[in-house]
């Protein structure tokens, strides 16, 4: 029981060293990039990014894929592919801020409740479970639902149904690490329990939550895409993906490339995010045998 | 007769583990009642003068308010609701002005429906696909395998979803695109609601056969995701077994390894995939939402998404509540089937307690 955790004050060299030659992880972590990329020079890699606006071209009225529109135009006349990559944007942003909000509320509850133990313990998880006992796009929807709907209410959504995953992972790591005997030994020189918490405790969850993360920022991106897929994210003009596969799908089978390309783009953008996790998960298991 | 006694110790300690979750579950749901509850009331403004909009008079939103007892206190207004709760009474919905009960109550069986044919399709084609990919175990089957589970994960099921549509029901014309019935079919008489279940019971053959059709399409959309998810964990635990000691003993009697795996090794790798069984039942649920916006699919998940979109307080609550205690429930039923096929983690969750 007691060395079943790798102890380790920061990431060891020979983790960051791996992680780089794991295939998974690096085609993950190219695709990523690239995303990433395209989201933040927007406005110079889209071949025309006055398309993400309030755009409207009568001429050019839902043409399919050619040589000027890889990815057709939509009902107004819109470059689909300008709108795909603004459309990134919008996608990264949310992941960043529900993470930004989650994580450290979610990761600070759990690692109190594995460390303190009995009535603490039992109120955060119990809670925990409650929030968990509720699928999750469905508690986004109705927290979305009776709050007005906007980029700001949408991220707070996915915020609330987001942080009892990483306090439950968090709770799960931090057990096993609080009953190492190194534990002990902090308290018995008289560290304080923050002191513990943050410099003994924390940096030993830090690798399986930063591998989460990596995982959570294609799945925030599928959850945020199947909110406005329904009709609860942003309203138009603003270029976002699942609204985008939404009002495509309407016009089936007619203009497919209308829905089939936004569609893609989420599928990358997920893939590419869920391979750099899977990958970091690999080596993780590697360096704590 | 000592075997007997064990035997009996054993199924008392797990009757008491159940009762012990279902007690648990109790409180999860007052908890998940509360904050539902709560969530639908810190909305800011006026509920009422929401769901009635701009032009309602100050009269209507007055009685309104009175109606949803919004003028008492938060925590009077939270056991006014669980009292009407326990009366079978979630109020009346804004948007179709019948009691919300009555709404779920027509609305659910469609999910139900739903639901449990895509968890058919996934267990099924999840241990053929896992045990297959044991029998020929090489890198071939291995690397479809894994690229399979990384697109049911990735590929959101809208996308899933409207790909199915596309191929085979617009461009090869093999199945509808909508509804649970064809034009001019009536549906069977009402007994559980699900129509397969009720035209097979009122010997409605026809109606049977043109529910499956429409109910094809959707239950495999739902169930993609997932089917990849079962297989690879199927055939991780296949494997696992394969390698054990009594499957060498089988081996050496002479029997065929396609003998071992259905008859030996299927029991024992089944119970790791059957409780991931809960959890991927449960994003079902979740889906279903997205399917049945994608195939115009009657259930109480498409009633979820329009009343949200109405702000029907009552509705939004009552459905949220509904789709968890379904929730909670698939999840003790799945434990209690992984202790039905598999004892002996009867008896090491009594001594984890």
């Amino acid at each position: 029981m007691s060395s079943q955790v790798k102890v380790f004050r920061a990431m060891p060299q020979s983790f960051t060293a791996g992680v780089f030659r794991n295939p998974l992880f690096l085609s993950g972590f190219v695709i990523a990039t690239i995303v990433v990329l395209v989201a933040v020079f927007a406005p110079f890699v889209a071949p025309y990014p006055e398309h993400a606006g309030p755009f409207v071209d009568f001429g050019n009225v839902r043409t399919p894929p050619s040589a000027q529109h890889w990815l057709g135009t939509d009902l107004v006349g819109r470059d689909v592919l300008s709108r795909v990559i603004f459309g990134f944007r919008q996608s990264l942003l949310m992941a960043v801020v529900v993470l930004g909000l989650s994580v450290p509320f979610g990761v600070t509850l759990g690692i109190v409740a594995a460390y303190f133990r009995g009535f603490t313990e039992i109120a955060i998880m119990r809670v925990t479970d409650v929030f968990l006992s509720i699928p999750s796009l469905v508690l986004a929807m109705a927290v979305l639902g009776v709050l007005p709907p906007s980029m700001l209410n949408a991220m707070l959504a996915v915020s609330v149904t987001w942080w009892p995953w990483f306090t439950r992972l968090a709770y799960n790591v931090a057990r096993a690490v609080v009953s190492e005997d190194f534990i002990t030994a902090s308290k018995v020189v008289g560290a304080s329990h923050s002191a513990i918490l943050i410099r003994d405790v924390f940096p030993n969850c830090l690798p399986t939550i930063l591998t989460k993360m990596a995982n959570d920022v294609g799945f925030i991106i599928l959850v945020a895409s199947s909110l406005s897929f329904l009709g609860l994210g942003l309203k138009p003009p603003t270029p976002d993906l699942g609204s985008m596969v939404a009002s495509g799908a309407n016009l089936l089978p007619g203009s497919w490339w209308l829905t089939l390309g936004p569609a893609m783009a989420i599928v990358v953008a997920v893939m590419g995010f869920a391979l750099m996790g899977d990958g970091l998960r690999d080596e993780l298991d590697k360096a704590k045998k | 007769m000592r075997n007997s006694a064990l035997q009996s110790m054993m199924s008392r300690i797990y009757a008491s583990q159940l009762t012990q979750r279902l007690v648990q579950s109790v409180f999860v749901l007052f908890g998940v009642s509360a904050l539902i509850f709560f969530i639908a009331r810190v909305i800011p403004g006026d509920p009422a003068r929401l769901a009635l909009g701009p032009n309602a008079s100050p009269e209507q939103v007055a009685s309104l308010r009175e109606q949803l007892n919004l003028d008492e206190p938060a925590l009077t207004q939270y056991f006014l609701f669980l009292r009407d709760l326990f009366h079978g009474d979630l109020g009346i919905s804004l948007y179709s002005g019948r009691p919300v009960v009555r709404d779920i109550l027509e609305q659910l069986p469609a999910t139900v429906e739903l639901v449990l044919f895509s968890a058919v399709i996934m267990i099924v084609a999840g241990v053929v696909i896992g045990a297959v990919a044991t029998r020929y175990q090489n890198r071939a089957a291995d690397y479809i395998i894994r690229v399979l589970s990384l697109a049911g994960i990735v590929v959101p099921s809208f996308v899933w979803a409207i790909v199915l549509m596309l191929i085979l029901a617009f461009w090869l014309d093999l199945l509808p695109i909508a509804g649970r019935l064809s034009q001019g079919m009536e549906p069977p008489r009402h007994i559980t609601g699900l129509y397969t279940v009720d035209a097979l019971l009122t010997g409605n053959i026809p109606v049977f056969f043109d529910a499956i059709y429409h109910i094809a399409l959707p239950a495999f959309a739902l169930s993609i995701a997932s089917i990849s998810q079962e297989s690879r964990l199927m055939r991780a635990s296949l494997v696992e077994t394969m390698s054990a000691p009594f499957i060498e003993t089988a081996r050496a009697y002479g029997r065929t390894e396609s003998w071992i795996i259905r008859k030996w090794a299927m029991r024992p790798a089944l119970v790791p995939a059957l409780t991931v069984v809960g959890l991927d039942i449960a994003s079902k649920i979740g889906n279903a939402f997205l399917i049945e916006a994608v195939f115009a699919w009657p259930g109480i998940a498409r009633y979820g998404v329009e009343v949200i979109l109405f702000k029907d307080l009552n509705a939004i609550i009552g459905t949220v509540l509904v789709i968890s205690l379904a929730f909670i429930l698939i999840n003790i039923i799945v434990d209690f089937l992984v202790g039905l096929v598999y004892p002996k983690i009867r008896l090491q969750g009594a001594t984890d307690v």
